[in-house]
């Protein structure tokens, strides 16, 4: 959810709004995987996740995989909280110094995920409704600015695959997806799939409002939408960019929240003896840790832009669960036999 | 060989046949205590003792209903048996309504202790706890927490069985149904949970039961002490359980499958699980107008938002976010700024922990005392404050509609007052930032409470479409009693059942 669409230069609106669409389709075929193994979950297995059944499979699979997850989960935190932070930090408190805006995030994400991903995965539909509205708001503030000619623009095929590229390697939380499939009892193709077409819908808007909005000046911005904000104002409010940024706060407390409960989640698994609350509090220390370097240099955003999700994806998100599903599949057609 | 019973150790111990000897327990029990009365009487032969607490009981319904009919009673011209005389009594005479045997101490310690008056028989190790009750009661008053308009104007009371009473004669259906029983060790108040019993599952009440049984309290004197039994141990401001004064409210909630527990010596019951939307509904929203309860409920909506985040958000768009504001208005703002001496955050926390105190103050003093204190406290030291500089004005006026609008909604007041001071702080070192931190932590606070299945933002997230009618605004009762809403529809994909 702390998700913010790039727009390149070069990139007409076409080829956005297709390499959006190609990537949510390419998303859903890699959540095939997950969704078989926790769509075909029997009653005595319900609460099993990934880690827990390679663990009960193959402890020494088992013993690899877990902390890998728990790598990812944090490395993929430590990322988002430090662009999270370098866009507070260059926005809108300048004068506050990084690492504290770090660490005030990372205690607000500690005390959510002690409150359970329950907790965490109710909030997230309010501020999705809150995204959406404020969208719709700011565009509204921009209508007068609306030029239809904006939409002009050829479909190059070199963008168009760079684009897609660049949506893959940034949707990290398709692993959290597929991951979070154990918290889930009920149906968990419709959640997994509403979500993919929840953040379509929200790429979509973004996207078509900034370009028609803001014309080729969006090429030149770095937060597209916060620049719509900027010329939208409302009868009582100069500019409305300040309060998007509540619901963009939000977003990222709900995400950095999810990653953290994930990663002390598997660290639980991988140590039952330690209670919950340990284990949030050590998790969140590591990816403080983890960030701190990078927010004391000012070097995040540099750090964010070379580093992709996707590959390191295509083993969390497709390869575990599909290894996992077969050898589910395999052990239920011996039993039987 | 009898086991002795003494203070400590009473409750299971069995009667014994003498009556000498229930006597002397009885005053070693209570280590001859000055309102324990023992007044022994001598029926068809047979020495009985009838036993009250001084004050416990009505003295003129002690002799209607049970002196003069006990000496008027003829069994038989001959000496009667201790069994005899027993079983006469409880076949054949009713004194009153409300009695019961006895066979074990605890069992009369507690009745006794109820306004119960209990008939000793010599020879017998049953006894007889005969209900005549006549303590001090406050009679059904408005509830003082809960105003309405056009709703019923009874509340609760301190004495539990009258509360029963209210309840039942506004639902007057045999499913509602009440299970009494004591808690606490030293206190054992009476404590009644009540229920629709075609509406929640029988393990639920079975389970808040068994809660209340193993409280480990010596006593309970308010709904408070039970609460933290109640409800599952979580870092969220908010609690998965509400208050009210009403039996109106109480009787609406008991029909969307809620349980109640009354407690004996307080008039506020605590429904069990409770909805974050339950603060903003009252009972005059159904004698309203839809279009008029609806507008009312959003202004409530509105005014929680308000009273938490607005000193917060003024103060934070102040020091960090000028651009935000309009030049004309930044302007007026910043001609009443600059003469102030405080900087803008600690000027609102003067103001809203002054508030706190005048409110406190307000609270703990008589009655005719607090009138005074609000005008000291609100209009001269306010208007002296402003006057003298130290307060500006516009701050003065965002903290005084902060605190107005937290008055919508009385039930909510803890969690208002400490975030708002949260938010100022946050607000005045990182701006809207920290607001939007502190307002994703309430969100997730408010999201995370849950009890016995049932999460407390139900039925907006998770969404329970056909409740929305009736909870950010009111659709007709014509089109609502379509569609019967229960608690366990509420049941989010996180939870199998109503059971945690």
């Amino acid at each position: 959810m702390t998700y913010i669409p790039l727009i390149e230069n070069g990139h007409s609106l076409k080829v956005q709004l297709c390499s959006a669409a190609a990537s949510t389709l390419i998303q859903a075929l890699m959540l095939i995987p997950s969704v078989l193994l926790f769509s075909d979950r029997d009653s005595s297995d319900e609460k099993g996740g990934i880690c827990e059944k390679v663990l009960a499979k193959n402890r020494f699979w088992g013993y690899i995989i877990t902390p890998l997850y728990y790598i990812y989960f944090i490395l993929a935190a430590a990322f988002s909280a430090l662009d999270f932070t370098e866009f507070i930090g260059s926005r809108f408190i300048g004068s506050v110094p990084e690492w504290i805006t770090l660490l005030l995030i990372i205690l607000v994400c500690l005390y959510c995920a002690w409150c359970g991903i329950e907790g965490i995965g109710r909030a997230a539909p309010v501020v999705i409704t809150g995204f959406i509205i404020m969208l719709i708001v700011m565009l509204c503030g921009g209508m007068e600015r609306i030029d239809p000619e904006n939409i002009q623009g050829e479909f190059i095929s070199d963008s168009f695959l760079k684009a897609l590229y660049n949506d893959l390697s940034r949707s990290s939380e398709l692993t959290m997806l597929c991951f979070g499939g154990k918290y889930i009892v009920n149906n968990f193709r419709k959640s997994a799939y509403s979500a993919l077409a929840v953040r379509l819908v929200c790429t979509v808007i973004t996207v078509l409002g900034a370009v028609l909005v803001l014309g080729d000046y969006v090429y030149m911005c770095s937060y597209p939408f916060l620049n719509i904000g900027s010329t939208a104002g409302v009868r009582f409010l100069q500019r409305i960019d300040s309060v998007y940024m509540i619901i963009w706060v939000l977003a990222a407390v709900i995400s950095l929240s999810a990653a953290l409960y994930m990663a002390s989640d598997v660290l639980k698994t991988a140590a039952p003896t330690l209670k919950r609350g340990t284990v949030t509090a050590v998790s969140a220390l590591l990816l403080f840790i983890a960030a701190l370097p990078y927010a004391l240099s000012g070097k995040e955003a540099e750090l964010y832009k070379n580093i992709s999700a996707f590959p390191v994806q295509l083993v969390t998100a497709v390869l575990i669960p599909l290894i996992i599903l077969m050898t589910t599949k395999k052990g239920k057609a011996n039993e039987n036999k | 060989m009898r086991t002795i019973p003494d203070s400590d150790n009473f409750k299971n111990i069995p009667l014994p046949l003498s009556l000498d000897d229930k006597i002397s327990d009885l005053r070693r029990i209570l280590d001859n205590s000055s309102d324990l009365l023992i007044n022994p009487i001598e029926l068809g032969g047979v020495r009985t003792a009838l036993v009250t607490m001084e004050g416990m009981v009505a003295s003129d319904r002690a002799a209607q209903m049970i002196m003069e009919p006990l000496m008027e009673m003829q069994i038989s011209d001959k000496k009667v048996t201790p069994d005899e005389l027993f079983t006469f009594i409880r076949d054949r005479m009713m004194m009153t309504l409300d009695r019961a045997v006895s066979i074990e101490y605890g069992d009369i310690m507690r009745r006794i202790m109820s306004g119960f008056a209990v008939l000793m028989i010599d020879g017998t190790d049953k006894v007889f706890s005969l209900g005549i009750q006549g303590y001090a009661i406050r009679g059904v008053q408005e509830p003082s927490s809960e105003g309405n308009i056009t709703g019923a104007h009874e509340g609760f009371v301190e004495t539990v069985r009258t509360n029963m009473s209210l309840l039942r004669r506004r639902i007057k259906s045999p499913k509602l149904q009440f299970s009494l029983f004591a808690v606490s060790s030293e206190s054992n108040v009476d404590v009644i949970l009540c229920f629709m019993a075609d509406r929640v599952p029988k393990n639920t009440v079975a389970k808040i039961k068994a809660r209340l049984e193993k409280l480990p309290l010596e006593a309970v004197l308010g709904h408070g002490y039970a609460e933290p039994f109640l409800i599952k141990e979580r870092l969220s401001f908010f609690s998965g359980l509400t208050v009210t004064e009403r039996p109106d409210i109480m009787c609406a909630r008991l029909l969307e499958g809620r349980i109640g527990l009354l407690i004996d010596g307080t008039p506020f019951a605590l429904v069990i699980p409770s909805l974050f939307s339950d603060h903003f509904h009252t009972a005059d929203d159904y004698n309203f107008r839809p279009f008029y309860a609806t507008f009312i409920r959003l202004i409530r909506y509105a005014a929680f938002v308000l009273s938490v985040f607005l000193p917060g958000a003024y103060v934070s768009a102040a020091v960090h976010h000028r651009e935000l504001l309009r030049s004309e208005l930044l302007l007026n703002l910043a001609s009443a700024e600059t003469s102030a001496p405080l900087p803008i955050a600690l000027e609102a926390l003067i103001v809203l922990l002054f508030y706190e105190v005048i409110r406190e103050a307000g609270v703990r003093l008589p009655k005719s005392v607090g009138g005074a204190v609000s005008i000291v406290g609100g209009l001269i030291i306010g208007d002296a404050a402003v006057t003298a500089g130290i307060i500006t004005n516009p701050m003065l006026l965002v903290c005084a509609i902060s605190v107005t609008a937290s008055f919508v909604i009385p039930s909510l007041n803890p969690v208002i007052t400490v975030t708002r001071l949260f938010c100022v702080v946050l607000g005045s070192i990182f701006g809207l930032y920290g607001v939007s931190l502190a307002a994703a932590a309430m969100l997730v606070s408010a999201c995370s409470a849950d009890n016995y299945g049932i999460p407390l933002t139900a039925p907006v997230t998770p969404m329970t479409l056909k409740a929305m009618g009736d909870t950010f605004i009111r659709r007709s009762l014509r089109s609502l009693s379509g569609r019967h809403i229960s608690a366990e529809d509420y049941n989010g994909s996180y939870t199998d059942s109503w059971e945690e």
